[in-house]
């Protein structure tokens, strides 16, 4: 078994979900491979450290009123957004978390993960096989899933630019500028794949921010008219 | 606030019998491990308090259907699971026009040498998952849940939640080792 074979088994080696041939045969590589001891003590780790988080984290504020209010009014339905009797002011909140937190995540992980694109983009660009020079899977997939989210996109801020008048000019200013935190969010990831073509993680991190505009542009657009 | 087994039954008692104070007893004793199931799940704060909420409206609904068999909290947790995971369907079943996969396994990198240090709390590298491995690390790597028990609660087979816990793990390795 190679380096290969025993990395690609090591979360159920340390699971101890293989049998016990793979194992034994695992175990056997690890002890003459010191880069794969080195990864099963990584793996290790990070199962230790995701066993050791707190059970409970309590939600900033109490929201028992809130449950009890809709137990006593017999409320059956979910209270995800689009239900009538939340406020605008609680979808806005909402709005604004999803942006903060969408530039937090992917600001930080942009600038760490550029920061040590030179270590990582020579053994990737040695791994690509079969395409031709600069195109990967990866960058393919990248490029349809963006283009998905252009046109949905282009849908949904015309939805919201239609129903403007609707909205009282508080809502539109936080909307505004939230838009424009998330596009500089995926501007700034953009520029950075620009600048790493090769990059690892870049492009999962990309997708994941395109669903989280749309996801937030469709809440948006389904914001109740203020009465 | 915690409770313990026989007031546990007492409180579960009272509240099937529509003793709302009663059930306002274990909300406070539970509210927390429902909450962060539903924060690390969700990766999102605004959508876990409102999961949370659902979660005990859902279970003030159904608290007929719990027999003690299990304690409180377990019978909550996956309880709890189901909400965040329905939701997360109806929200899918309502963008279905939007065709981002969540598939991004082509995007997978080789697994990096591992490296010292914490660059990002683990709890920020966990909100950045892609949903279906964030859902599987949570269950599995923090709430000690089998794949067996997973793939019934998600609807994926057994072998797709080992997939999933591995590209969660090496993402969360690239993340943490930066």
């Amino acid at each position: 078994m190679n380096c290969r074979n025993v990395v690609e088994r090591l979360d159920e080696f340390v699971d101890g979900t293989l049998t016990a041939a793979e194992r034994g045969t695992v175990a056997l590589h690890l002890e003459s491979c010191p880069s794969c001891r080195e990864a099963e003590a990584g793996v290790r780790a990070l199962a230790a450290r995701g066993a050791a988080l707190p059970q409970a984290i309590e939600p900033a504020h109490d929201l028992w009123p809130g449950i009890a209010a809709r137990i006593q009014a017999g409320t059956v339905t979910q209270g995800r957004f689009g239900a009538a009797r939340h406020s605008w002011r609680h979808h806005l909140g909402a709005l604004a978390a999803a942006a903060a937190a969408l530039v937090v995540v992917s600001s930080v992980v942009t600038t760490l993960i550029v920061a040590r694109r030179d270590a990582t983009t020579a053994s990737s660009r040695a791994g690509r096989t079969g395409l031709a020079a600069g195109v990967t899977a990866a960058s393919l997939e990248l490029a349809q899933a963006r283009g998905t989210y252009e046109a949905a996109r282009r849908q949904l801020l015309a939805a919201l630019e239609a129903r403007r008048s609707s909205l009282s000019p508080a809502t539109l200013k936080v909307l505004d500028e939230n838009v424009r935190i998330i596009d500089e969010a995926v501007r700034q990831m953009e520029s950075a794949l620009a600048r790493d073509p090769g990059n690892q993680e870049l492009p999962s991190l990309l997708v994941t921010a395109y669903r989280q505009e749309i996801d937030m542009l469709q809440r948006a657009a389904g914001l109740p008219a203020r009465g | 606030m915690s409770t313990n087994r026989d007031d546990e039954r007492s409180l579960v008692r009272a509240a099937q019998a529509g003793d709302l104070g009663s059930f306002e007893r274990l909300y406070r004793s539970t509210v927390g491990l429902v909450h962060a199931l539903c924060l690390r799940m969700s990766g999102n704060t605004a959508l876990a308090e409102e999961l949370t909420q659902d979660v005990f409206v859902r279970a003030w609904q159904k608290l007929a259907t719990f027999r003690g068999e299990s304690a409180f909290a377990t019978w909550l947790t996956r309880l709890t699971v189901n909400v965040v995971l329905s939701e997360r369907r109806d929200r899918r079943r309502r963008e279905a026009h939007i065709t981002l996969s969540d598939d991004l396994e082509p995007f997978a990198g080789p697994v990096p040498d591992a490296r010292p240090g914490a660059a990002l709390d683990l709890e920020r590298a966990i909100a950045s998952l892609p949903p279906q491995a964030r859902h599987v690390f949570v269950l599995h790597d923090v709430q000690g849940w089998e794949h067996a028990e997973i793939a019934h609660h998600t609807g994926l087979a057994v072998g797709t939640c080992k997939a999933h816990l591995h590209r969660a793990r090496r993402l969360l390795r690239e993340v943490l080792s930066s």
